[in-house]
């Protein structure tokens, strides 16, 4: 993921360092697992086995089995099997580390999440046409839940993994955590924020990084078209799990000011939407600070 | 449309991504990473003090030049793919990976990946610092030198409590960020922020998209964030910097 994590412990001493460890061995367990930059990892096997149900580790399978029901609620706005434009766009290449990754895979232009299948009996996933799957949207946020679970007993933690963040009881001045939202046009500034605890607060962003293959195009991209979603300059979702709030963050990015925060209101969760033009659009109960 | 059913739904979603969470918990993961797996990573610093609050910091997915990173799970064939559970680090492997990353220690500027919450001390590592030995990592069990009070890695805005008050005078701090060095210069008078500007750019880019005066610092004096969702990493170098300016200033 090419990403600073950070984790903080509020109140602990040196009994936290070993739970601390184990959240960031889950960064590097779910890189490994479902990044599309190294093709030793589980993801980028998987994608050359096509037809058959292969069997998945616990991470790669329940990554791809909620990256398939995001997709479904969102009507294909949020979609796993992107990949296929990144590759167009020129993303096969790790922003961070330069390395490029092969084309094992040349999918049709056609496929979608609908191509992929899991079975929760036997833990298999079957990629019924070529696809190559990015789990860019899900798999930080599991990373996250995951180590938000070795920090449970803490009670009072913050994560923040590149700017997704999970925060769980009171910050060190026993408040609820305050977490800005990036201004998406001024760096250093902030757009707003929310007064929060025990969520995640996770933001899709066009400046996040640019395609290098392709002038003013960033990285979101509609998966219904192929073409880079524009309507929006950010999408910041507020939900109980990171899991959740990363892929509807992307999701509520492609949909745009409207039709995003209808997905976020009748899944039940909290988002904020930055137009184009910089107007702000909100969820009825938008957690304001 | 009925309310009922969309409760549901939004149950079943964050039940499902609840569910996933603890269904991948449960199955443990596989510590496949011998010390020299460290290369990839910048490992994190450890700090013990005293302070209400303690952070750890590591940067992820560095896995370029590295041979060393193994996939969690086996290629695909049959069960064997259930991952072992998970094992408790040794303290020898934490010794292993203290110091196994002078690397990162060469690397390492000062404010971005140094992270203390509050006032707790912190050794500041300077880019000249490049010696490979472990000095300036913190082991695990001795209390850090005390060098300079830390910086907070994200946070938008200075590291003191609220309402807390900063000694006048011009205060110069680092940040940095995958494309280079920022250097802010933070003005403060009547113990107040009165500015931030970058004093050197040696980032690979021009640091012209900087505002001068972020309007979060500046305006908003008694407010802090805990975290700002959404920071990338060329914002947070100013930021990172203006915080480490600020340590300065306590």
């Amino acid at each position: 993921m090419g990403t600073l994590v950070t984790v903080e412990v509020v109140g602990a001493e040196t009994e936290a360092d070993a739970a601390i460890e184990r959240a960031f061995g889950w960064f590097r367990a779910v890189e490994d697992a479902c990044t599309r930059f190294d093709e030793r990892s589980e993801l980028m096997q998987l994608v050359t086995h096509v037809g058959v149900p292969v069997t998945a580790s616990a991470i790669l399978y329940e990554a791809v089995r909620f990256a398939l029901h995001v997709a479904h609620e969102s009507g294909g706005a949020f979609d796993p099997t992107v990949g296929r434009h990144l590759l167009r766009r020129g993303f096969d290449r790790h922003y961070k580390t330069g390395a490029t990754v092969a084309a094992v895979v040349d999918p049709p232009s056609d496929v979608s999440y609908r191509d992929v299948h899991v079975n929760a009996d036997y833990r298999t996933i079957t990629l019924h046409r070529p696809v190559l799957l990015d789990l860019g949207g899900v798999a930080k946020g599991l990373a996250i839940d995951l180590a938000a679970r070795e920090l449970q007993s803490f009670t009072n933690f913050g994560i923040d993994a590149g700017g997704d963040i999970y925060v769980g009881g009171h910050n060190a001045d026993a408040q609820e955590w305050s977490v800005g939202i990036r201004h998406p046009r001024t760096p250093g500034a902030v757009v707003d924020a929310v007064r929060v605890s025990n969520v995640a607060v996770c933001t899709s962003g066009d400046y996040e990084r640019d395609s290098g293959t392709l002038a003013d195009e960033h990285h979101i991209v509609d998966p219904r078209t192929g073409n880079t979603a524009s309507s929006a300059v950010s999408a910041t979702v507020v939900a109980p799990t990171a899991m959740l709030a990363d892929a509807l963050a992307t999701a509520a990015f492609v949909l745009g000011p409207t039709d995003g925060i209808a997905l976020l209101e009748r899944l039940g969760v909290e988002g904020l939407i930055v137009t184009s033009d910089l107007q702000q659009v909100e969820t009825a109960g938008w957690p304001r600070a | 449309m009925s309310n009922g059913s969309n409760k549901k739904v939004a149950n079943s979603l964050v039940a499902l991504s609840s569910a996933a969470v603890l269904s991948v918990y449960g199955a443990g993961y596989v510590r496949t990473r011998a010390a020299a797996d460290r290369i990839d990573l910048q490992a994190a610093e450890r700090r013990s003090h005293t302070r209400p609050s303690r952070r750890e910091v590591e940067r992820t997915g560095q896995a370029s030049a590295s041979p060393n990173t193994a996939p969690a799970a086996p290629p695909i064939v049959a069960d064997s793919n259930l991952p072992a559970p998970a094992v408790a680090a040794s303290p020898s492997e934490h010794a292993a990976t203290i110091a196994a990353a002078p690397e990162h220690t060469a690397a390492a500027r000062p404010g971005a990946a140094t992270a203390t919450a509050h006032d707790a001390p912190t050794a500041q590592r300077r880019i000249d610092d490049s010696s490979p030995t472990p000095q300036t990592q913190t082991a695990d069990a001795t209390p850090p030198p005390v060098e300079a009070a830390p910086a907070p890695a994200v946070a938008s805005t200075p590291p003191a409590s609220e309402g807390a008050r900063y000694r006048d005078g011009t205060f110069f701090g680092w940040g940095t960020s995958r494309h280079g060095d920022i250097q802010a210069a933070v003005l403060i008078e009547e113990g107040r922020i009165v500015s931030a500007t970058v004093a050197q750019c040696l980032t690979r880019y021009s640091c012209s998209w900087i505002t001068p005066l972020p309007p979060r610092i500046v305006r908003d004096q008694g407010t802090t964030f805990d975290y700002v969702s959404g920071a990338t990493e060329s914002s947070d170098a100013f930021q990172d910097a203006v915080a480490d300016a600020l340590t300065h200033a306590q």
